[in-house]
C-alpha cells in the first residue's frame, strides 16, 4: 500500500519560502531607496548650502574689496561718503558673517570660518587706523606690504570657502565673481585717477581679463533665454564702462587727472554702473530662481519615486498574499481529493478482496456439485442427481443475480440516467407488482402514501432500483409469525426544498451490533434468512448520493425505518 | 493421520457448500456425527450448549474438527476465532482441529488466521473427500 499523502507537494512550506522572499525583498527594496532618498536628500541639501556659502563668500569679498576701496578712497579725497560707504558696507559684512557663523557652526569645518574671520579682523583693524587718522596719512598704510599680504591671505581662504561643479552653483559664482570684478574694475580706475600710481592700471588690465573670462563661461554654461538677456545686458554695459574707464586711463598717461577722475564720476559712468548692476542683480535673482527651481524637482523627484515605491511593493504584496492563498486552497483541494482517493482506493481494496470470496463462492459449489453428479452418474445412483442438480441452479442463479449488482455498482459510479418528472403512483404500482413475484414471499402488505406538493424530477431509474430494493428487503426480512406485517412507502416535503421518502416496515429489524455494517459491500443480516447478494444496500447508498441525497436509517426488534432526503429538482415542462 | 473423529461441526452459511462438506464427510468415513451452524454466531452457541449440556452429546464429545467458512454474516469466521479463543484455555480443547473454508486463495486470510493456533490449515471450496484428507494429513504434519 503506497501511501499517497507523503508524496504531495506542501504548499505550507511554499507559503514560508514566499513569506521569506517577500520580507527579504521588503528590507532590500526599503534599504535601497533609505539609501537612495538619504543621498538625494544630502545632495539637494548640499546645494542649498553650496548656494548659501556661496553668496557669503561672494558677499565677503565683494564687502571686502569695497571697504578697502572706500576707505583708500577716503584716504586719498577725505569725501565723507567714502567714509560713509565703508561704514555701511562694514555693517552688511558683519551681518553676512553672523551668517556665515550660523551656517559652518552648523555643516562645516570651523576651520574655514575662522580662518576667514580671522584675515577679515586682520584687514579690518588696519583700515580702521586709517578712517580714524588723518586721511592722507593714511594712504600710505593702506599700500603697504603688510597690508596686501592680509588682502592676498584673505582672499586665498575665501577662496576655499566653498567649491562647487554644479552649473547653477556655478553660475552664482560667476555673477558674484563679475559684481566683485566689476567693483575692482571701477576702484582701480578711480584710485588710478587720483594717485597717477601705476600700480592701479596693472590691476585694472589684470582683472579686465579674469572679467572676460568670468563673463564669457557664465554665457556658455547659461541654457536659459533669460539669464543669457540679463548676461548680455551686463556685458553691454561691461564694453561701455571699459571704454570710460580706458579713456580715464589714457588721461592718467597724459598726467591730466583731474579729467580722468571727471570721466569716472561722470553722469555717462554712472548710468551704466547702474544699467551694469540692474543685469547682474537680475541675473543673480533668475539663478537663484533657477536653483531652488532644481532643489524643488529634486525633492518632487524624491516623493514621486516614494510614492512609486510603495504602489509597486503593495501591488508586490498583493499579489504574494493572492498567490499565497490561491496555494493553499490548491492544498485544501488536492489534501480533499487525496482523502476522496485514499477512500475510493480502500472502498476499490474491500469490493476485489470481496469478490473474490463472494463471486467464486458460487461457482466452486456448482464445480463440487457437478463433481458429486459425475460420480453419482459413475455409480448409476440416479435417485440423487435431481437434488444436486437444483443446487447447481439455484448457485447459478445466484452468481448472475451478483453479476447484475456489480454492474448496478460499477454504472451507479459512472454516468447516471436521465432526470425525468416520477410519476410515483407508478412506482408504486411496478414495486407491488416486482414484490408479488417474490419466492417465499410472506403475506406482507404493501401500503404507498405520498404527500409531496410538487411535481418532482430525479435521475427516475435510479430512484425506482433503489425504493425497489428498498421495499424487497423489508418482505425479505418480514416476521414469519405475524398476521398484520406491511411495508410502508411515504413520501412527504422536508424544509420546502427537500423530498423526504421513507420505507418503514415491522419486520425482524436489524441488530444493533450490525447497525454500523448496514451500507457496506455484501452485507446480510442473517444467515438464515440470506437470500441476496449483500450489495443491494451497498448500491442504494451509491445511488442515493449519486443524487446528492443522504439515507439513513433506524431499526429495533420491532422494525425498520429507512428515511432518504433529496433536494427538489424543479422539472422543464417542455411547452 | 486423523482416520476417525468423536464429531466434525460445519461452520458455513451456504447450505451447497454445508451439503457438499456433509457428502465428504460421510465419504471419507471420518465420522457419523455431523453438526451444523449458519454462522460464527451459531457456532459459538452450539460450543457453549455442547459444553453445558455434554452428557446429552457424551460419545462425541468434543468435536475433533472444525470446518470453518470465513466469510458469513451476523459472525464471521475471523470474529468466530476471536471468541473461541475463550475455550483454549481448556485442554479438552487443545486437540481440536480448524480447518478454514474459503473459495480464493487470500494471502491475507491466511495471515490473519495463522494468529489462531486452533486453525491448522485450509481448506479450498468445493469440500471433496480428496482435499479433506489432504488438509487433515497437512494439519496433523504440522502439529
Amino acid at each position: 500500500m503506497t501511501n499517497i499523502t507523503s508524496h504531495q507537494i506542501s504548499g505550507k512550506n511554499l507559503i514560508y519560502w514566499l513569506v521569506a522572499t517577500v520580507c527579504l525583498m521588503f528590507s532590500l527594496v526599503l534599504f535601497i531607496f533609505i539609501d537612495g532618498y538619504q543621498e538625494t536628500t544630502a545632495k539637494i541639501n548640499n546645494h542649498k548650502h553650496d548656494l548659501i556659502n556661496d553668496d557669503i563668500r561672494a558677499s565677503i569679498k565683494y564687502f571686502d574689496e569695497s571697504m578697502s576701496m572706500s576707505a583708500r578712497l577716503f584716504a586719498f579725497t577725505g569725501e565723507k561718503k567714502w567714509q560713509k560707504r565703508y561704514q555701511a558696507h562694514e555693517k552688511q559684512l558683519k551681518a553676512v558673517l553672523d551668517k556665515a557663523e550660523q551656517q559652518s557652526g552648523l555643516f562645516f569645518n570651523n576651520f574655514l570660518f575662522d580662518a576667514t574671520e580671522f584675515a577679515n579682523k586682520q584687514i579690518k583693524t588696519t583700515e580702521s587706523t586709517i578712517l580714524a587718522n588723518e586721511a592722507t596719512s593714511g594712504s600710505t598704510i593702506l599700500l603697504n606690504e603688510k597690508y596686501q599680504k592680509n588682502k592676498q591671505d584673505y582672499a586665498l581662504r575665501i577662496h576655499y570657502f566653498s567649491t562647487n561643479p554644479n552649473d547653477a552653483i556655478r553660475l552664482n559664482q560667476l555673477q558674484s565673481q563679475i559684481a566683485y570684478i566689476d567693483e575692482i574694475l571701477t576702484m582701480s580706475a578711480r584710485m588710478a585717477a587720483f594717485t597717477g600710481d601705476s600700480y592701479w592700471k596693472n590691476r585694472y588690465d589684470r582683472m579686465v581679463t579674469i572679467l572676460d573670462a568670468s563673463i564669457a563661461e557664465a554665457l556658455e554654461r547659461t541654457n536659459n533665454i533669460n539669464l543669457a538677456s540679463f548676461l548680455a545686458e551686463v556685458s553691454a554695459a561691461n564694453d561701455k564702462l571699459i571704454a570710460l574707464e580706458e579713456q580715464a586711463f589714457l588721461y592718467v598717461e597724459q598726467n591730466q587727472l583731474p579729467e580722468a577722475v571727471e570721466v569716472l564720476f561722470g553722469d555717462e559712468y554712472q548710468v551704466q554702473k547702474e544699467v551694469y548692476a540692474k543685469g547682474i542683480e537680475k541675473f543673480s535673482i533668475a539663478i537663484n530662481e533657477e536653483v531652488n527651481e532644481a532643489i524643488l524637482n529634486a525633492e518632487q523627484y524624491i516623493k514621486i519615486k516614494a510614492l512609486i515605491i510603495f504602489i509597486v511593493l503593495s501591488v508586490f504584496t498583493a499579489f504574494i498574499f493572492y498567490l499565497t492563498r490561491r496555494i493553499k486552497n490548491w492544498e485544501i483541494n488536492l489534501e480533499n481529493r487525496n482523502v476522496e482517493l485514499e477512500k475510493k482506493k480502500n472502498e476499490l481494496e474491500i469490493f476485489s478482496y470481496s469478490m473474490s470470496h463472494d463471486l467464486k463462492a458460487p461457482l466452486k459449489s456448482i464445480q463440487g456439485f457437478s463433481k458429486r453428479i459425475d460420480k453419482y452418474i459413475a455409480t448409476e445412483k440416479f435417485d440423487g442427481i435431481k437434488e444436486l442438480n437444483s443446487h447447481v441452479i439455484s448457485n447459478a442463479v445466484k452468481l448472475d443475480k451478483l453479476v447484475d449488482d456489480i454492474m448496478g455498482i460499477i454504472k451507479a459510479e459512472k454516468i447516471n440516467d436521465l432526470v425525468e418528472e416520477v410519476n410515483f403512483s407508478l412506482i408504486a404500482e411496478s414495486i407491488s407488482n416486482d414484490i408479488s413475484a417474490l419466492d417465499n414471499t410472506h403475506d406482507v402488505e404493501f401500503i404507498a402514501d405520498f404527500n409531496h406538493n410538487t411535481d418532482i424530477s430525479c435521475h427516475k431509474h435510479s430512484l425506482y432500483q433503489v425504493l425497489t430494493n428498498l421495499v424487497s428487503n423489508a418482505v425479505k426480512y418480514a416476521k414469519n409469525d405475524i398476521d398484520d406485517a406491511f411495508v410502508k412507502l411515504e413520501t412527504s416535503m422536508h424544509a420546502h426544498d427537500m423530498l423526504k421518502i421513507t420505507v418503514s416496515d415491522n419486520g425482524i429489524g436489524i441488530s444493533e451490533a450490525m447497525h454500523d455494517r448496514v451500507f457496506t459491500m455484501f452485507f446480510r443480516e442473517s444467515s438464515t434468512v440470506s437470500f441476496g447478494t449483500g450489495l443491494g444496500l451497498y448500491l442504494v447508498k451509491k445511488q442515493i448520493e449519486n443524487m446528492s441525497g443522504a439515507i439513513s436509517f433506524s431499526s429495533d426488534k420491532n422494525g425498520t425505518l429507512f428515511s432518504i432526503l433529496l433536494p427538489i429538482v424543479p422539472v422543464v415542462h417542455e411547452d | 493421520m486423523l482416520t476417525e473423529c468423536n464429531s466434525i461441526l460445519v461452520v458455513d452459511d451456504n447450505a451447497s457448500d454445508r451439503l457438499l462438506a456433509k457428502f465428504a464427510i460421510e465419504d471419507s468415513g471420518l465420522t457419523e456425527n455431523i453438526y451444523f451452524s449458519n454462522d460464527g454466531k451459531e457456532a459459538l452457541d452450539f460450543i457453549e450448549d455442547y459444553d453445558k449440556n455434554k452428557s446429552a452429546y457424551n460419545k462425541d464429545y468434543p468435536p475433533t474438527l472444525i470446518l470453518l467458512d470465513i466469510n458469513m454474516p451476523a459472525m464471521n469466521g475471523f470474529e468466530f476465532l476471536e471468541s473461541y479463543n475463550k475455550f483454549n484455555e481448556d485442554e479438552r480443547y487443545n486437540s481440536v482441529v480448524i480447518l478454514m473454508l474459503t473459495s480464493s486463495h487470500s494471502d491475507d486470510d491466511k495471515q490473519k488466521a495463522s494468529k489462531y493456533k486452533s486453525v491448522k490449515g485450509f481448506l479450498t471450496k468445493p469440500v471433496d473427500e480428496d482435499n479433506l484428507r489432504a488438509a487433515l494429513e497437512q494439519a496433523v504434519a504440522t502439529d
